[in-house]
Formats: structure tokens, sequence, C-alpha cells
């Protein structure tokens, strides 16, 4: 049991954000994806024991985590969503498609904010660490919110930019 | 919509809810009909994902730097260094031990509502990481109810000693919320004098610094200021004549500041909501109105004790604004009270700005040359 619950842990962990990223792609709401998330790794602890070990953790869990997002759209308003069932299926497996790399985006990308502009390091701040919606960063930064929402999205693209370089020149180097 | 620089506006669109419907259908079957398009949404959510959980992390250590920094006190500025490197370290260990708390309650914890009681959690830790934040914070106290159970309705009146002429104003009939000591505890005031009951709290405003350091202003019913406080080194009682009482015991002056005698947000106000993480179950419930917010809406975090053997209130309520987590006020329902039995006391956030270098020290609520006693 011990030994169960430290393996299930260590998975967990591990694939944590693999799993609240799919949710988030399609549950927009940051609370709703983690209570989503929470209901979601209690499930997979009670169903851990039907896990074939030599399959992926991470793809068991996104299917359990898309079947519990449809369920959570279906039984309450309380979860807006974007994406229909088809949509959300091509989702699901571009997830499969990234996942195996995540570990080293996130290296990768911690890298790349240390280079990242002091004013760019702010919106990023007011924006991920605040939560503050384009309009309320605005007034932080003395900048309408469209100004804000073109901003944020450039510093995104760049990021996405540097971390795919990065990972490509470890391939090389490799 | 081919290239990557479209792809990006639509994506954007999709991640700030700003599609309209048509848009939103258009960009759906384009994630169907191209991969590349879907992973490339995967890669933008992950993106975000990564992002708010490196801030977070960036957040928890500067709240664990900040708290060594503050509990370092006076040292010179080469004792910052080592402290700071290693808050660092102890930061990401402990929000790993966070992380892991929280999912071995919400596994292992065989209550069917653990999973939105998790989300509380989660919840908690964020209010506790802005809470931390190194910055002077003024609050308005309200009691709103007092009780009518006693905790003591055996008990016999407190024998009150007249005071002597000239040592402050007279005794303040029933303060809702007052100090004092429990019956047989003995005076706390200077020797040889009768303690007047301390102001109410109501209407009292209270100003903390690092959760060390407070000064409480009430008023007495003549309308003169009673203030108490602490500056980490000795805590103090100035009331509106008679001379200055100094203690270097730093409780001495505290018992009229809420919670003092409960594990419950007071004066450190990130102490007391950790305090609250170990007797209480947490809650985040809907969003409130945004009437009153300052900006973006109010979400509401309930404590409620898990034994009711426990000191503290039997539920605290705590309002917070959702994208920032700072909190707005805080309610303790039902607190305990040695005389009143019980009372539930409203803290509302006025404002956090950096007061004055001295302003927890007493020389700055009284006028110069008024005479100190030094008390045990």
């Amino acid at each position: 049991m011990d030994t169960d619950r430290d393996c299930f842990l260590e998975l967990l962990l591990r694939h944590q954000t693999e799993i609240k990223a799919f949710i988030g792609s399609i549950l927009r709401d940051r609370h709703a994806r983690d209570d989503v998330f929470q209901e979601v790794a209690m499930i997979l602890w009670r169903q851990f024991d039907t896990f074939d070990r030599n399959l992926s953790f991470a793809g068991w869990a996104r299917g359990i985590a898309a079947h519990k997002v449809l369920h959570e759209i279906r039984q309450s308003n309380r979860v807006p969503t974007l994406l229909e069932p088809q949509a959300m299926e091509a989702v699901l497996s571009a997830f499969e498609r990234i996942a195996s790399q995540t570990d080293e985006r996130k290296d990768a990308l911690h890298e790349c904010l240390k280079h990242l502009p002091e004013n760019a390091r702010r919106l990023l701040t007011l924006k991920y660490e605040q939560h503050l919606d384009a309009e309320e960063i605005g007034r932080h930064v003395s900048k309408t919110a469209d100004a804000v929402y073109q901003s944020l999205s450039r510093i995104r693209f760049k990021l996405a930019d540097c971390v795919r370089s990065r990972l490509d020149l470890a391939g090389e180097a490799e | 919509m081919t290239d990557s620089t479209s792809l990006q506006a639509w994506i954007d669109g999709y991640l700030a809810g700003t599609l309209t419907e048509s848009e939103s259908s258009q960009f759906q079957r384009f994630l169907i009909q191209d991969p590349s398009a879907a992973e490339a949404l995967a890669l933008a959510c992950e993106l975000e994902l990564l992002l708010e959980e490196h801030f977070h992390e960036e957040l928890a250590a500067r709240s664990q730097a900040a708290a060594l920094i503050s509990a370092s006190g006076d040292r010179s500025n080469a004792d910052c260094r080592p402290g700071w490197f290693s808050g660092r370290r102890r930061s990401f260990a402990v929000v790993a031990a966070v992380l892991v708390v929280s999912l071995m309650m919400l596994l292992f914890w065989n209550e069917p509502s653990v999973a939105p009681a998790s989300a509380g959690f989660t919840e908690l830790n964020r209010i506790i990481a802005v809470s931390s934040q190194p910055q002077d914070r003024t609050y308005q106290i309200t009691v709103e109810d007092v009780g009518s159970k006693s905790l003591f309705p055996s008990s016999p009146p407190r024998r009150k000693r007249p005071p002597p002429p000239g040592s402050g104003p007279p005794p303040v009939k029933g303060p809702p919320h007052g100090s004092g000591p429990p019956p047989g505890k003995g005076p706390q005031h200077g020797p040889g004098r009768g303690r007047p009951p301390m102001p109410s709290l109501k209407e009292a405003v209270l100003h903390v610094r690092d959760g060390r350091q407070f000064v409480l202003i009430r008023l007495t019913p003549e309308g003169h200021p009673f203030v108490t406080g602490c500056n980490g080194k000795v805590s103090w009682l100035v009331r509106p004549d008679g001379p200055v009482e100094v203690s270097t015991d730093l409780n001495r002056f505290s018992r009229g500041v809420p919670g003092t005698h409960h594990s419950v947000p007071r004066i450190n106000i990130q102490e007391g909501l950790e305090g609250l993480q170990a007797d209480y179950g947490i809650r985040v419930e809907s969003a409130l109105n945004q009437e009153g917010a300052g900006s973006g809406s109010l979400k509401l975090l309930t404590a409620t004790r898990r034994e009711a053997t426990h000191q503290g209130p039997a539920r605290v309520e705590i309002t917070y604004e959702d994208r920032s987590g700072f909190i707005q006020q805080m309610r303790f329902i039902d607190m305990p009270h040695f005389r009143q039995g019980s009372v539930t006391m409203l803290l509302k956030f006025v404002e956090a700005r950096n007061l004055d270098t001295n302003f927890f020290d007493h020389e700055s609520h009284h006028e110069p040359g008024r005479r100190i006693e030094t008390v045990d």
C-alpha cells in the first residue's frame, strides 16, 4: 500500500503540469481548472490498481481528465468551455505528442526568463503572479488594455521561440 | 490562417476568451483539421501554466526571503546574503512540501468533501504568500456581535479596585471586548494600582508590521485615544493621562488585539493563517459581488473549526481579491471570550503602506516629556 502510494505520488507530481495544462486548455477559469485537477487526482488514485504500469501514466491520466472535464461540462454550468468534443479530442492528441519534453521546456523557460527585459518581466508578474486582467495591468503600467494584450502576446511568442531554440540546440548537442 | 503569426493571434484570442462565436467555430475546425495547430495550442496552454508556476515559485521565494530578513532583525547587511540564499533553497522545499501535503490530504483523507477543501488549501497558501509581503498594514476593527453565553456563567464578578486619582479614565462599563486578566490572575497594572478595563475595540484601528509589531488605537467613552503597542523590543501602553507604561514582556499589552488567545490571524497574519491550516476545514466559496472591491472580483474563503474543544473562533471568513490574493477583510465568528462568552469581530483592511520607521515606538503616540514607568 505504502509502495503504491509513494509510486502514485511520484508519478502524479512528475506529470501534474501536463495534466493540469490539458485541463486548462479546455477550462479557462483557473479555479475551475484546479478544482477539476484535484478531482481527477482523486479518481486516478482510486483507479491506480487498474493502471497498467507498462503504459504512460500521463496518457492514462489525461484520458481520465478528458472524461472528467466532459462530465463536468455536461453536469453543470459552472465550468464554461470553449471547445467542442471533437476539437477537445484534437487537443488531447496534441498533448500526447508534445508531452515527452515538458520537463525540458520547463528548464528552458527558466533560462529564457532570466534574459527577459525588466518591463516584460513586470507584465508577466502582473499577469501570472497577481492574475490581473489586461485592463488592470494597463492601470499599473500606464498602457491601454489593448497595448497590454499585444505586449503579452509578443512576450509569450518570444519566450516560446526561445524555448524552442534552446531545445533545438540541446538536440543538436546530443 | 496558415502563417505562424495568424495562428498565434487565434490562440491569443482563445486564451483571452475574446473570440466571437463564429471565430471560435472557425478556430475549432482548424484545430481538428491541422494537428500542428492543435499542438501549438497545447504548447501555448502549457507555457501559460509553466509561467504561472514559475511566478508563484518566485513569489513564495520572495515571501520566504522577506520572512527571513524580518526574523533576522537588526543584522548587518553582511548577514543578509547567506539568509537570502538559504531562503531561496528553503522556499523551494516549502513549495514542494506544501504540494505534497496538499496531495496527501487530498488523496488519503476519506472525506467526501476533500476535493473542494483542497482547493481551499491551495487558495490559503496563495493568500499566505501574498500576506507575507513586507508592508505595514492597517485594519479597522468592528465588534459585530457579543454572545450571551458566558464560558464562565458562575464566575463571580471581578473585584474592582478604584484607580488612584489621575491614574487614568474611569473604568469603562461592560466593554464588548475588553481585556484584563482572567479571574485569579491578579492585577496587571503598575504596582499597587488597579487596572481600569481597556476601552471597547469598537471602531478601533490596528496597525501591524512584520508580525512582531503593532499599534492598536481605541477610544475611551470620552473620545480620548487609548493606545497599546509593541515595537518588537518592548510593549507599551499610552493612556489619555498618567504615566506611559513600558514592559519587556512583549505580550504584556497585546490582550486587546483580536485573536491573541487563539491560533487565528492576528498581528502576524501569515502565522495566523498557517495556524488555520492545522485546526480548520478550509473551503473556497463562490465569487462575491464586486461591490466594495478595489479591483477585480472578491472571493470568500471559509475556515470552520474541526474540534469544538479548540480555543479559536468557530468560523473564520476571509474575503480576498480573486486575482491578487490580497485580503480585504477577516471575520472571526464566535470567538471565545472569557467574560462575554463569545464575540464576532471584523477586521477590515484599510491600507498597506510603509509607516514611519518609529511609528511602532511609544514616543510616536504621546507628547515629549511624559513620565515613563517600567512595569514587569
